[in-house]
């Protein structure tokens, strides 16, 4: 009875939780974009060994947020942190094209995986503020993002540096995971 | 670490960072390391460097290395170091020497995988995955053989035996790929470059135009 009220209590208050993971290549600005979001300012990062974990409360849901190292050795590991995951915030750094068919292997691959069937998914094309930088469609496109069945995802332009598109897409995912994604 | 921080804060337009313990490496960008090391790469991006350089604001000075190219040779056309991976094959191959003078000695783990291996001790093991090798390692060489980028087929690659520590690095990049029969790349012996090494406050640096950064 108690846990019924608590769920009745956060459903009408907006007391919700979620857990997300950021994941993707190294040097795709997970790190930056993390405490972008935690604390509005852009901190010096160096490469992520490891992991970081915050939590951030937006649109009354708290986010509890994993950014995961992304270097090649270490992806592997992601696999760790699954379980129970709401969503996945993809970062691609939307200036390194040399690299875009690994992140997309990655991408597929992470949806591939049985233990985040139910998780959605919020892509961050990163990096706008940097010259040859790919807009939102064409960062689609390299991905081959048509190719996702059955799963709410969205993408965002974003540019950590700068602070555009983060917020725009928290607010797509606190909407989301409101009405029952997730 | 920190330089590598500042690096990557920089884009892969002005350098790129790849860990030689944590990444994978094409074997055009390990090529590339062989052919400049970091006096041939220093000797062009600090060539009007004064020896007094205050280098206490190492972020103002790699942007303004890399950057501003403050300090090439004063009226540089495209040299070979400018023209970036591509063209800096060819027969260039150095003496290991050249980019050997920062070396140390290989110790078993980097600082980081020491780091790392005492984290992952702590959570859960990683159940097997259930790809092979990590996506980086499907490039295939056989794409840059194909459209004459790689490295001159001088003479078929000899595979080295497995070693540990500093060649962990080496044989993660040639063991897929030797493989599937598209490594006529002219290798080293693992010596010449397998033990890349540095403190954590001075970076070995192996930059060009879009430099790679080996990071340790």
């Amino acid at each position: 009875m108690g846990i019924v009220f608590t769920r009745l209590f956060s459903s009408l208050f907006g007391n919700r939780e979620a857990r997300i993971l950021v994941l993707g290549l190294d040097n795709a600005g997970k790190t930056t974009i993390l405490y972008r979001m935690q604390m509005g300012e852009v901190v010096s990062t160096i490469p992520t060994i490891g992991f970081n974990v915050e939590t951030v409360q937006y649109n009354n849901i708290k986010f509890q947020v994993w950014d995961l190292g992304g270097q090649t050795s270490i992806r592997p590991y992601w696999r760790c942190y699954f379980p129970n995951t709401q969503a996945i915030i993809y970062v691609v750094d939307s200036s390194d094209t040399d690299r875009l068919v690994i992140a997309k292997d990655e991408f597929h691959a992470i949806l591939e995986e049985e233990e985040l069937k139910g998780a959605v998914v919020l892509l961050f094309a990163n990096k706008q503020d940097l010259p040859g930088a790919l807009d939102d469609a064409s960062v689609t496109e390299a991905l081959e993002l048509h190719k996702i069945k059955s799963r709410q995802w969205a993408i965002f332009k974003t540019s950590a540096i700068k602070g555009e598109g983060i917020f725009e897409g928290l607010d797509w995912l606190s909407n989301t995971l409101k009405s029952g994604g997730g | 670490m920190q330089c590598s921080g500042i690096h990557r804060s920089l884009g892969v337009h002005i350098s790129k960072v790849r860990s030689t313990t944590l990444d994978t490496w094409l074997p055009e960008q390990v090529a590339f390391m062989q052919s400049v090391g970091n006096q041939k790469s220093n000797s062009y991006w600090e060539a009007e460097l004064s020896p007094s350089c205050d280098r206490s604001e190492i972020a103002r000075f790699i942007r303004a290395k890399y950057e501003e190219k403050k300090w090439i040779p004063k009226g540089a056309g495209k040299s070979a170091l400018q023209l970036g991976v591509d063209d800096c094959f060819g027969a260039k191959i150095l003496p290991a020497a050249v980019g050997v003078s920062n070396l140390k000695k290989t110790r078993k783990l980097s600082l980081e995988e020491e780091v790392l291996t005492k984290h992952m001790a702590q959570i859960t093991p990683p159940a097997p995955r259930t790809r092979g090798a990590s996506m980086d390692m499907n490039m295939k060489v056989g794409n840059l053989m194909a459209t004459g980028m790689g490295p001159p087929p001088t003479k078929d690659f000899q595979p080295t035996q497995r070693i540990d520590g500093g060649t962990k690095l080496y044989n993660l990049l040639y063991s897929p790929d030797q493989k599937q029969g598209t490594s006529n790349f002219s290798a080293p012996t693992s010596e010449s470059w397998a033990t890349f090494d540095c403190k954590k406050t001075d970076c070995s640096f192996f930059p060009f135009s879009l430099p790679i950064i080996a990071c340790f």
